[in-house]
């Protein structure tokens, strides 16, 4: 066993939350609702909202809208169904397209693979899904690279010397893309439902109170949401279904646990991995097995100790 | 996109208790807004304006509760209590801040403002709280 005297420079031990994906639903629902809040404002300044009985109208100038209330219940149905489409299409450009950063090789073992649409929250919600990929304890030479950029950094939970860096190293998969693409178009579609639906709720139910039309105003949103995502989900599942399953391969063999592997592609810095340096994505034409790790090599998880030796030569072509 | 980026930028400050804070009240906002529209001239005593509180801030909870656990893979019992505190918080002070300024037609930005400002605020509490009780755990 080989270990060095330096340490990695793992990332705190409380890592900051990922707050991405959330950070992108806040973003687009306050473009939104500062839109319509200007718009409201401005109606507000220079036209006039008369109430007679249960009829609202709106007038500006010449142009006058009656029974603004099922309209309202229209408008919030339709503003939180282009919320949720809104962060779905951001979702898509976040995770469809790749291979933009500075091109590296790393070579190391598969410590752990994730699949894609590993759990039952990315099943239900295919928009939610993330590619395919290969977690490795990579050797100490390329350290610096994991490090670069004052990176997060994941390492094996184990005491030095042993405690290793782990590399996310992330495979295209068509699948997914081809999920986001179904939700946003289920989106859409269940997005228009759930407005015709809430303008139907307004109509039907009408603000006989105050606290009538909030509660119906909340039921509005609710259907409109349910509606959206469920076309989302539903979308998103069929084009899954139709798009095949395209699993992590190198050298025309599916990665796994103990392979030696030899990567290359664009790493950056990626929000949902705590902005740890990534491969992003795995160019599979060029990457390389090189064998398993000997079932004397101890794993789980794996040491760079033990890589440094058993893994000398990789296809790299880095000299330290 | 420019729009999206410049709030963008600003939720990464806000980190994950601003960031509730500021749903809740933009969601809360959002939904006064639209009632004042629909009942212009409404005015709201206060008994009215905590029942609106009350609502909204349940309507929060459970938006943001299935928001953060599907999205961020929280489970439900390490954010119940500060979505629960923000959200409770957030829209009372929406509510009321709309009511004495009589700007219900602002009040989707009222409520992104303050919800951001009270989680920013029950951030710093909890980090507070928490450094005492490291300080207490050392002397011990």
């Amino acid at each position: 066993m080989a270990c060095i005297e330096r340490r990695p420079n793992c990332g705190s031990p409380l890592p900051n939350a990922d707050l991405e994906p959330l950070e992108d639903i806040a973003a687009v629902a306050a473009v939104i609702v500062s839109v319509v809040t200007a718009v409201v404002a401005v109606i507000s300044a220079i036209g006039s909202i008369t109430v007679e009985g249960d009829v609202i109208t709106i007038e500006i100038g010449d142009f006058v809208l009656t029974q603004f209330g099922s309209v309202a219940g229209a408008s919030v149905a339709f503003i939180t169904a282009a919320i949720i489409v809104g962060t779905i299409i951001l979702y898509k450009v976040e995770r469809c397209n790749g291979n933009t950063g500075t091109r590296e090789c790393i070579a190391g073992v598969v410590n752990e693979v994730v699949p894609d649409f590993a759990d039952t929250v990315q099943t239900m919600f295919p928009f939610t899904a993330m590619h395919n990929r290969a977690d490795m304890v990579i050797k100490s030479k390329f350290w610096d690279a994991a490090e670069s950029g004052d990176a997060y950094v994941y390492c094996t939970d184990v005491e030095p010397p042993e405690r290793s860096i782990i590399m996310r190293c992330y495979f295209y998969s068509s699948q997914v893309c081809s999920a986001m693409d179904g939700a946003i178009a289920g989106g859409i579609i269940g997005g228009l439902v759930g407005t015709a639906g809430g303008y139907g709720l307004m109509t039907a139910i009408a603000c006989a109170g105050f606290f009538l039309c909030l509660l119906v105003l909340l039921l509005v949103v609710a259907v409109a949401a349910i509606f959206t995502l469920a076309g989302a989900a539903a979308g998103g599942n069929i084009a899954m279904a139709s798009s095949g399953n395209s699993p992590a391969v190198v050298d025309d063999l599916p990665v796994s646990v103990g392979d030696y592997l030899t990567v290359r592609g664009h790493m950056e810095q990626k929000g949902y991995d705590n902005g740890a340096n990534v491969i992003w994505w795995v160019d599979v034409g060029s990457s390389s097995l090189s064998g398993q790790a000997s079932s004397d090599v101890p794993s789980n998880p794996y040491s760079y100790c033990d890589l440094d030796e058993d893994f000398e030569e990789d296809a790299c072509n880095y000299k330290q | 996109m420019i729009l999206i980026k410049a709030f963008k930028n600003l939720m990464k400050r806000l980190q994950l208790c601003g960031m509730t804070g500021f749903l809740a009240g933009l969601i809360a906002g959002f939904i006064i807004m639209f009632i004042f529209l629909i009942v212009p001239g409404m005015v709201l005593s206060v008994k009215k304006a905590v029942f609106l509180s009350l609502i909204l801030a349940a309507f929060d909870i459970i938006v943001l509760l299935f928001t953060e656990y599907i999205i961020l893979r929280y489970t439900v019992k390490s954010i119940f209590w500060g979505v629960f505190f923000n959200s409770i918080l957030t829209c009372f002070f929406t509510v009321f801040a709309c009511k004495l300024l009589n700007l219900y037609y602002l009040a989707g930005i009222i409520g992104m403002v303050i919800g951001a400002i009270i989680g920013i605020l029950l951030c710093r509490l909890n980090y507070l709280l928490q450094m005492r009780m490291f300080k207490q755990l050392n002397q011990n």
